[in-house]
This record gives structure tokens, sequence and C-alpha cells, in this order.
């Protein structure tokens, strides 16, 4: 089956500065893809280069099996996007906005008009039809960007950090109206650099840092193989050495820090029972156990080397 | 592929810009005209000997229409789409399912229509002053049309390059209304010692005057096969030097 979207050997440079490096990215249909990366990443580039908006450098890419530069036309056709940045054509109201768009993409007037009514009810704008946007708030100028990616009824939607600058409540009410269409059959890309966003919404997670592509994979896996978990276990007792037995028989990694062992690991489910035996047999009496496990925030840090103050945590 | 609805709505778009701004749009060229109406047509006017036996209101009319016609259509396509790259909102057109060639006539006829509904108002203004029987209307026609296209192109390729609103204007302070007026809009080639009669013979903006001013009264004062074959090269010429600059994205992908 055709994917949604490929990308392959994609290198893009602006004036000398290498904004992408070799970028590959398969998107599946219906997928819920989350483009993760810190600012100044690659994901904005990444995404005008699909829609037409930048030049690149060398590399291809397809939406649904069709060129975006041979076939510009339909592959455009497909795709809705909502960009980063708002802007709206100052001529129009709110309304008029939605029945352009639509006839920007060769909707005729009339399924203009109700496409445009249906949107603006469904992203509660209908009060505000007849307003110009300048008059609109920074939530409803976000939900009328979002809101003129969808006009035409895309197979693909990309969505460039469609939550800035949202309040909790509208964050709440859009992520529910991404994962409604989504369900639908609508494959979405989604850039964000809010990791709870990606982890709560995408079925499969791509990283990018300076312009890498770091890592691809289904959020279920990257949640579990990319993360350590940890078993932090309070003996009655500290150790002055850990015991070479109980190396032998556990085989992950054993830090011990004062009466805590740590014991370091990819499954701490199925090693807590050994560790707890091994140390039963030692005759070493344990008072408490506690099972940390990564988030996907701290495997980000570690993939894209950054420091935590850096992000933004929703 | 063809998107018509795409290409019609990108024209009505850039229609209703200017009718939102009618008076800003239609005002100023109508105001200017009657004003040269009255103080040249009749103040001045008659103390001009007649031109080829015709009263020199009747002689600058056409040059007044051809005059306000370039400026509106030029100033039209060039600010809409130099507005459009500074607001943004350029890309919901470059992202959406057009073609380069539609979006390019799109905003082209969008100045061509201004300019003609600016010198249809300057001539029904006209006819307060001076009746004027239409001499050769198809003909006409052919150079209004395609002069607001030539113009409206340029525009466009003005507001694709220009990084600045005073980019726009230079065209105009500096290349259009110099060579329109020297280009015979008030004043008779007669007029001119030999010398400048010649270099006239090579500013483009006389064969457009000319045939203008042919087909409303005419008069012809030049060769009106040459301002046709010039005004059909300029279409072509123009248009597909905005088809090229728009297909690469000439300041329009980074
Ligand atoms: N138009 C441009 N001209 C020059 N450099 C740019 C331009 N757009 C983006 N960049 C640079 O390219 C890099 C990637 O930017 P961008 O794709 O916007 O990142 P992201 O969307 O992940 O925050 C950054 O270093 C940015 O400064
Ligand atoms: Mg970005």
């Amino acid at each position: 089956m055709v994917n949604a979207l490929s990308i392959k050997g994609l290198n893009k440079s602006y004036n000398g500065l290498q904004a992408l490096k070799n970028i590959n990215l398969e998107i599946e249909k219906g997928d819920f893809f989350g483009y993760l990366g810190p600012n100044g990443a690659g994901k904005t580039t990444t995404i005008r280069s699909i829609v037409g908006l930048n030049n690149f450098d060398s590399g291809s890419i397809k939406v649904f099996g069709y060129d975006v530069i041979k076939d510009y036309q339909k592959t455009r056709g497909l795709i809705g996007l909502s960009r980063q940045d708002i802007a709206f054509d100052p001529f129009l109201n709110v309304r008029k906005i939605l029945e352009f768009q639509a006839g920007y993409f060769g909707i005729g007037k009339k399924d203009a008009e109700t496409r445009a009514e249906e949107l603006l009810k469904a992203f509660d704008l209908k009060e505000k039809e007849n307003a110009r946007f300048r008059e609109l708030s920074g939530g409803m100028k976000r939900r009328l960007t979002i809101a003129k990616a969808l006009v035409h009824e895309p197979d693909l939607i990309i969505l460039d950090e469609p939550t800035e600058g949202t309040d909790v409540e509208l964050r709440r009410r859009l992520w529910n109206y991404f994962k409604k269409i989504n369900n639908e059959g609508i494959t979405i890309l989604l850039t964000t650099h809010y990791i709870e966003e990606a982890e709560k919404l995408c079925n499969t997670i791509g990283i990018i840092n300076k312009g890498e592509m770091i890592k691809v994979d289904s959020t279920e896996n990257l949640l579990q193989n990319m993360s350590n978990q940890k078993i932090e276990i309070t003996l009655n007792q500290k150790l002055d050495k850990i015991p070479d037995k109980l190396k032998k028989q556990i085989k992950c990694e054993l830090k011990k820090n004062g009466n805590v062992l740590e014991v370091v690991c990819k499954n701490a489910d199925v090693e807590l029972s050994k560790v707890l035996n091994a140390l039963n047999a030692q005759k070493i009496g344990v008072k408490h156990v506690e099972i940390v496990k990564d988030q996907l925030e701290d495997i980000y840090l570690k993939i894209t080397g950054g420091v935590r103050e850096e992000f933004d945590r929703v | 592929m063809k998107n018509l609805t795409g290409f019609k709505t990108l024209l009505k778009r850039e229609i209703a810009r200017f009718m939102r701004i009618k008076i800003q749009t239609f005002v100023p060229p109508i105001m200017n005209a009657a004003l040269f109406m009255i103080i040249f047509g009749f103040f001045i006017g008659p103390r001009i000997p007649q031109i080829e036996g015709i009263d020199f209101i009747l002689f600058f009319i056409p040059g007044l229409i051809t005059l306000n016609m370039i400026t509106s259509s030029y100033s039209n396509s060039a600010f809409s789409l130099f507005l459009m790259k500074f607001v943004g909102h350029v890309s919901d057109i470059l992202t959406a399912p057009m073609s380069y060639k539609e979006i390019v006539l799109g905003f082209t006829l969008g100045g061509v229509i201004k300019g003609l509904l600016v010198g249809i108002l300057i001539y029904l203004t006209s006819l307060l002053f001076k009746p004027v029987i239409i001499f050769n209307l198809p003909l006409l026609l052919f150079f209004l049309i395609l002069t607001s296209f030539v113009f409206a192109s340029l525009g466009l390729t003005v507001g694709l390059w220009a990084s600045e609103f005073e980019h726009v204007e230079i065209f105009t302070i500096f290349l259009i209304t110099p060579l329109t007026f020297l280009g015979g809009v008030f004043h008779s080639i007669k007029f001119l010692p030999p010398i400048l009669q010649t270099i006239t013979w090579w500013n483009p903006f006389f064969h457009i005057v000319n045939g203008i001013r042919y087909s409303m009264i005419g008069l012809n004062e030049g060769n009106i096969l040459i301002g046709i074959i010039m005004i059909l090269l300029l279409s072509v010429a123009s248009f597909s030097i905005n088809l090229h600059l728009f297909r690469k994205g000439y300041k329009l992908r980074t």
C-alpha cells in the first residue's frame, strides 16, 4: 500500500546553513505522526518542502505516491496545511476566509458555503463569522487556521505546532478533534515541541534535532525500548560493595547509593522478582521498592542532548 | 490539471479587494482627469491651436485615459501581491492546487479589470466635458485590454520583486509616469524638434497612446500596426516572464 508521505534523502540549506540533513521519513495512511524536535530543529522546513513553500536541494517527496514537484497540483489538493505562522487575508471576514480557501481548492460556491458553515460550527466561530481576523482572539485565530486547513477535506493534514500559544482548555478540545478526524481515517502529521502532546496523540513519533532525523518509531516502542527503567531498592543496611553473587545473578546494571540499590534495566517488572530473590538469598533486608520509568521527555532529552529547561511542558 | 474554480476565486478575490476600497480606487483618477479637463480643456485649451483640426481637450482625453489606466492596472497587481507577501497569506495561494498559469492569470486579470474600469469611468466623465464618438471600438478594446494586461503583468513582476513599499512606487515615479507623459499624453509629436520625434518613436508608450488615440478619435501620428504588434509582443513576454518567475518560486519560495 502506498504511504501517505514518503520522504527520501531530503536535503535543504539556507545560504550555507544546512537546515535538513538527509531526512528520510515514511508515514503510513491513517497514521497519527508526531514530528518532535526543539525549536530550530527543521520541522517547519520539512513541512514547507512538502507543500511547496520551500525549494529543496536534493531528495524526493511523495504524497500518496505523487511527486510534490512533478504532480504539485495533485499533492497540494491532498494536503491540508495549518501553518505555524498565522496569516489571513485582511480583505475577507472569517466566513469568507473559509469560503475563498475552499474556492482556491476547486470547491464550487454552494459546497464551499456548506463546508464553511460546518467548520464555523465545529470550531466555535459562528458568532464571529462576520468579523475580520484582527478582531479575533489568539485562540480563535488558531482555530480558524486549523479550520481553513480542513476546508477541502484533505487526506493528509499537516499541523505545524497547532497548539502553540493555546490555553489548556482549547488544547484539550483540539486534541480531541485531532483524534476524532484521525479515527475517521485521515492521516495526520503534527509537529510539536511539547512532548506530552506527541505522547498523548501520536501513534508514531519521529524525533528531529539540528536537521537530522534521529529516531522514528511507534510511540509504544519508543517508550518501551528506548527507556531505561530503574528499580530503586532501599535496603535495611548500607552496602560496602555490591556482592559479586548479586552481580552474577542480575544481568542489569547495578549501582549503589548509600543504602539504596539501583537496578537499571529494560523491563523492571520482569527483573523485580529476580532481584528480590537474589537479595533474599544474600540475606539482605529490603525496606522499600520503587520502580522509576523514564518519561518520553527523558528519552527525548537523551536523544537530542538537550537540557530540561529548554523545553516547555504542557 | 485545471482548477478553473481556483482561478475564478482568485480573480474574485482580486476584484473584491479593490471594490472594498472603491473610493481609494476610483475617485482619485476621476477627480484627477476631471481637473485636467477643466483646467486644460476649458481654461487653457482654447488658447492652444487645434492639432490637425482637433480641439486640445479632445486630443488629450485618450492620453488621460491611457495614463490612468496604466497606473491603475500596474499598482493593483503590484500592491496586491506585495501585500500578500507582506502579510504572509500568499502561501494560501501557493499551497492551493492551482497551476502557475492560473495563479498568474488570476492576479493579472484582476489588474486588467481595474484598469478597464478606471478607463471607462474617465471616458464617461469626459462625456460631461466633450462628447467623443468612438472611432473604432473593436480596436479600442484591443488596445485598452492589452495595455492593461501588460501593465498589470509588470505590476505583478514588481510586486514579486519588491521587498519594500517604496520599490513599487519607484517604477511609477521613474518609469511609468515620465514615459507616458513623454509618449504624448498632452502633446502632439509634431510639436517636437526632429531629434526628439525620433526618440519618441522608440518610446513604447508613444505607440500605446497613439493606438488608443487613433481608435478613439481617429487621429494617427504614428504607425498603428507597430502599436498592435508591440502590444501583442509585450503581452506575451510579460506573461511568460511572470509564469517563469512563479514557477521558479522567485521571492516566493525560500
Ligand atoms: N527563511 C529562512 N532563511 C534562513 N534560515 C532559515 C529560514 N527558515 C528557517 N531557517 C533556519 O533553519 C533552521 C530550521 O528552522 P525551522 O525549520 O523553522 O525549525 P523548527 O520548525 O523545527 O523550529 C533554523 O536554524 C532556522 O533558523
Ligand atoms: Mg517551526
